[in-house]
């Protein structure tokens, strides 16, 4: 090699920092170095197109429940080339892992972990926690029920260490349950924090890379000393490396483009529901073999093995590889228990993950032939039932006996005005359609839970609660309700009988969108405000004779309500409760 | 050893070039959406009866609310305006936005001119500018009248 100060200090900082890449770039390497050495270089390719996707994404992207989920429908739908994007940001991920596999095996193979790289390997062990942590936390942010899902179960899995676990799921999801406090943390820890740690990670790793040189194959440890270095990285290996760059680099664009025409399914599920109970939790598949250690252990004790002690364990012993393995050879052949180590942890990684997955479909299976069995069953025992009237008087009087057995009571009126914005029952049969409360009996907390999530304040807190009601005791209590009609409070309309005149729905509509606005404090559709009543579905759920009361005169129905007196014509009113029982 | 390292360095060059050529086309389109896709315009909206906001040679502040639909929200934004009577008697809406730099101006009932807080932009009762840096007069906003509502059309729709 040249002596020293052959070049002098370049004066400029540009110059100076030319120099520096140069000198990076010109690392000597030794000899039989080459195609087997490309996968780090991939790595950082595949880690720069994530920064830059990720960057992409975060243009569009917004980390709130009510936002996160059509943020990414419309970067998925609208904006141009999204859903190429989006794609190649989860395909980079997978393929960022999957080649932080083959590198992983490489260094451990070639013995490169060995002195003096030993903390080159533990800041190699790091970035791959790091990247799974972006694994982790990116996993949620689309809020779709497989986001949701594998969320829930992913914090679970933390929280059920021994001692801290309660605490540490309160901390990573910002409160008790998944939410508006769980979505910005997980984007705040994806965005800012994770890839600041990669950044010094990576440099880190590098520098110590470039410190020590590339191991030389084969060489024991001790003796690189006279080992010669047949070329410079630059361009020789760097070719090599651009060239396996390139071919993930097609592979991606294959990909994406494959995922965004949905040749993996539906890009993006439906949106997160909490009370979705039709949904088996899948994580992403790199977390498989993890998630399958909890089939594996028993309960109690064994799921903290599978939760907190394996995972522990397997983390300290990887770091811990080139302190454990102090045999100075490099060459497979001279380390065969190494090599079966690793053989064995390898094939245990793969087999798990594979079990997972299998488990998850057979999951998946026994769910759809249950719903399948479900609906059939449905459909068979509602004919019988149709065809054969039960006595309506036992009906009420079985609801009426349901309602202080459930003490519905607690919170409904069945004879006074609405209370604290809960509904009184006495006039509920003239309120609401007798098909509308059978399903809303069923299950009262989905219809409701929108509005609720959203403006939790402007609605009452409390809601209602799905008391799992059997079909036999949803009857009873619709025949109970039902019967509580009021018809001088609630006169029924001739008018509204019969289909409407097209023309009147759309004097209707006019009345309700403009010339009164009832989307100031009424929800239509993506329309208007939640202050009021969610009118969405009002026509699914308000009788016509209710709706033309309380047009016409809110006050009379309930004397605290905020809603206005229109002081409507009655013909306006026909018009407008046409149009509002369009609205299913 | 000079050739093969010169055809490396093409090489390494033509690789790169190819990965930034295909990532060129989608990386643009969809940092450019917002200038590539059409947006519409904004919803007519109802401020209130005619003649209860005309008469008086004095601009009238309106406030309404309006919905900017943004791609994947639709928000609820508060709006103003200024209605000036018109020259044919038919009223005309001024938009507050000063012409300069987009602040927004107020009506100065002693000066009898609108003011604006940023950088002095002065106009005169008719939407004129009069003083200061403005370039152009105030801007109207499309209004229409109808059954006796005025109408105006605000906001725009992604």
């Amino acid at each position: 090699m040249a002596p020293l100060a052959v070049e002098p200090t370049p004066k400029t900082p540009l110059k100076r920092f030319l120099a520096l890449a140069r000198e990076f770039l010109d690392e000597p390497l030794p000899p039989r170095v080459g195609w087997t050495h490309v996968f780090g270089g991939v790595l950082l390719f595949l880690l720069a197109i994530q920064a830059l996707t990720g960057f992409l994404l975060a243009l569009y992207y917004s980390p709130s429940t009510a936002t996160a989920y059509e943020s990414v429908k419309y970067i998925q739908e609208r904006a141009i080339f999204g859903g190429l994007i989006r794609g190649m940001h989860r395909w980079s991920a997978n393929l960022l892992i999957v080649t932080l596999g083959i590198h992983i095996a490489r260094v451990f193979i070639w013995g490169a972990y060995k002195a003096p790289r030993r903390w080159t390997w533990v800041s190699g062990c790091l970035l791959l926690l790091i990247v799974l942590g972006f694994g982790f936390t990116g996993y949620l942010l689309p809020w779709d029920l497989k986001a949701y899902f594998g969320t829930e179960v992913g914090t679970h899995i933390a929280g059920s260490a021994p001692g801290v676990g309660p605490m540490a799921l309160t901390w990573l999801r910002g409160g008790s349950q998944l939410g508006q406090l769980t979505l910005p943390r997980f984007y705040a820890i994806h965005v800012l924090l994770l890839p600041a740690l990669l950044v010094i990670g990576v440099v880190w790793h590098l520098w110590q890379i470039r410190g020590h040189g590339i191991t030389p194959p084969w060489v024991r440890v001790g003796e690189e000393r006279g080992i010669p270095r047949v070329q410079p990285f630059f361009p020789f290996q760097a070719a090599r490396d651009n060239a396996a760059m390139l071919a993930a680099f097609l592979l991606l664009i294959a990909l994406a483009v494959m995922e965004s025409r949905g040749y993996f399914g539906p890009p993006l599920g439906e949106k997160a529901d909490p009370s979705n109970a039709d949904y088996i939790p899948r994580p992403d598949w790199y977390f498989l073999g993890l998630q399958h250690l909890l089939r594996i252990f028993p309960a109690g004790f064994g799921q903290v093995l599978a939760t907190t002690v394996i995972p522990g364990l397997a983390v300290v012993l990887l770091l811990a590889v080139p302190f454990l393995d102090r045999n100075p050879e490099r060459s497979p052949r001279r380390r065969p228990v190494a090599m079966a180590l690793g053989a064995a942890v390898a094939l245990t990684v793969i087999l798990l993950t594979l079990a997972g997955d299998r488990a998850v479909r057979r999951e998946e299976r026994a769910l759809n032939q249950r719903l399948a069995a479900a609906k059939a069953k449905a459909e068979t025992q509602a004919a019988p039932t149709e065809s054969a009237p039960r006595d309506e008087a036992d009906l009420i009087a079985g609801g009426e006996a349901l309602f202080e057995q459930l003490k519905c009571g607690l919170c409904h009126s069945l004879d006074g005005p609405p209370q604290g914005g809960v509904p009184t029952l006495a006039w509920e049969g003239s309120r609401v359609r007798e098909a509308w409360l059978r399903v809303y009996l069923k299950n009262p907390t989905r219809i409701h839970w929108e509005t609720n999530l959203k403006r939790q304040g402007e609605r009452p807190r409390l809601r209602m609660p799905n008391f799992e009601l059997s079909d036999n005791e949803v009857d009873q209590l619709t025949a109970f309700l039902t019967s509580k009609q009021d018809p001088q409070l609630i006169p029924p309309q001739p008018e509204l009988e019969g289909s409407a005149d097209p023309a009147a729905i759309e004097r209707g509509e006019k009345l309700v969108h403009e010339t009164h606005r009832c989307t100031a404090c009424h929800r239509i559709g993506d329309d208007g405000t939640p202050f009021g009543p969610d009118l969405t579905h009002i026509g699914l759920r308000g009788r016509p004779d209710f709706l033309y009361a309380i047009i016409h005169n809110p006050q009379r129905l309930d004397s605290r309500t905020k809603m206005k007196n229109l002081r409507l014509a009655p013909d306006e009113v026909i018009d407008a409760v046409r149009y509002l029982t369009t609205l299913k | 050893m000079l050739t093969r390292r010169r055809v490396l360095n093409l090489l390494i060059a033509g690789m790169n070039a190819l990965i930034a050529a295909v990532l060129a086309a989608p990386v643009l389109g969809y940092i450019l959406t917002p200038i590539l896709r059409k947006s519409g315009a904004g919803e007519w909206i109802s401020i209130g009866l005619v003649e209860d906001l005309q008469g008086g040679p004095e601009p009238r502040r309106v406030d309404f609310r309006y919905k900017n639909d943004s791609g994947y929200t639709v928000e609820t934004v508060n709006g103003y305006a200024y209605v000036v009577q018109g020259e044919d008697s038919s009223p005309r809406i001024l938009s507050p936005n000063c012409t300069h730099m987009g602040c927004n101006v107020a009506w100065n009932d002693e000066r009898k001119r609108f003011l604006c807080p940023c950088h002095g932009g002065q106009y005169a009762a008719d939407g004129r500018n009069v003083a200061g840096p403005p370039p152009r007069p105030l801007d109207r906003l499309p209004s229409r009248v109808e059954n006796g509502v005025l109408m105006i059309q605000v906001g725009s729709h992604t």
